[in-house]
């Protein structure tokens, strides 16, 4: 390919990503937001780890998916990542007694979607994955895609999530009336 | 009970609205596309130079170390099954007894093998 040739397809393909970018980036930016990261890495910083892999494997995207799917599982995949490795190498920091206090007593007027939040992170990988996704809007075909799963599976193990989750969560609930 | 079970509901019903809320709270495009830029120059980067490759080393060094692991192994443990004697009585005519053992075993093998079967 001759260079200026390879220039106009590499600036025209900025071009379809940055479109495409833009399209999604409440999808990305949620994603980012979404996986409980924020102690250790900014939502900017998961952000741009997202985007620097979606760049990366752009070549790769065939549109036999959604282009909506496809991002959601390669910005899945870069969250669950950058999770495994913060599980590897634990950041201490020192804790600030009375900040922490102050916003316990915060997110005790939210607790209760808060806790809900945290009961997803507590799902297995695949599990917190495919409930987000059908959080999210995902059809159980789509979810299918992202997972390798049949749709019949998907239904069966959101179901059970759902349910698990319930009881978690009722659980709680009790003890925290108890006390 | 019920109460939970409207709450979780309820909870539930307001994860389900996240997607949308985070509209409200995007980077603006021109952040976005500066971590666009960001990414494709870091890309570029790794295009011309794709020397060095960081963890090719890995795989040397793990063979490497196997391999040293097997050789330490076979100096200090030079015989992983030690020749215990399996001594066996054979009683010669005229009352004496000969044993026979493994090849490569010591006198003193050969003894205590031979006491334990007196012994017994």
């Amino acid at each position: 390919m001759l260079k200026h040739q390879y220039i106009a397809s590499k600036n025209e393909k900025e071009r379809a990503f940055n479109a495409m970018l833009l399209r999604n980036k409440a999808l990305i930016w949620h994603i980012s937001s979404d996986y409980s990261l924020g102690k250790v890495w900014k939502i900017e910083d998961c952000m741009q780890e997202i985007i620097v892999n979606l760049w990366r494997y752009f070549d790769t995207f065939e549109g036999r998916s959604s282009e909506r799917t496809w991002i959601y599982r390669v910005a899945t995949n870069t969250m669950l990542m950058l999770r495994r490795k913060d599980d590897r190498n634990p950041i201490t920091e020192h804790i600030d007694v009375q900040k922490e206090i102050n916003n316990l007593s915060y997110e005790a007027h939210d607790d209760n979607y808060q806790l809900l939040l945290q009961f997803i992170n507590e799902l297995s990988e695949e599990n917190g994955m495919i409930i987000r996704a059908h959080l999210d809007g995902f059809s159980y075909q789509e979810i299918a895609e992202m997972t390798n799963l049949t749709s019949s599976a998907v239904a069966m193990r959101i179901l059970r999530s759902k349910q698990q989750l319930k009881e978690m969560y009722e659980k709680e609930n009790n003890k925290i009336e108890k006390i | 009970m019920n109460d939970l079970k409207n709450d979780f509901e309820i909870q539930w019903q307001r994860r389900k609205q996240a997607l949308k809320e985070a509209q409200n709270s995007v980077p603006s495009d021109e952040v976005l596309l500066n971590m666009a830029k960001t990414a494709q120059e870091q890309a570029s980067v790794a295009e011309i130079s794709p020397l060095p490759r960081r963890r090719l080393w890995i795989p040397y060094a793990a063979a490497a170390c196997l391999l040293l692991g097997v050789l330490l192994y076979g100096l200090h443990f030079p015989k992983t099954e030690p020749n215990i004697p399996v001594a066996k009585e054979k009683i010669v005519k005229g009352g004496k007894i000969v044993f026979l053992c493994n090849s490569g075993c010591s006198a003193q093998d050969v003894i205590i093998s031979a006491n334990k079967i007196v012994n017994q």
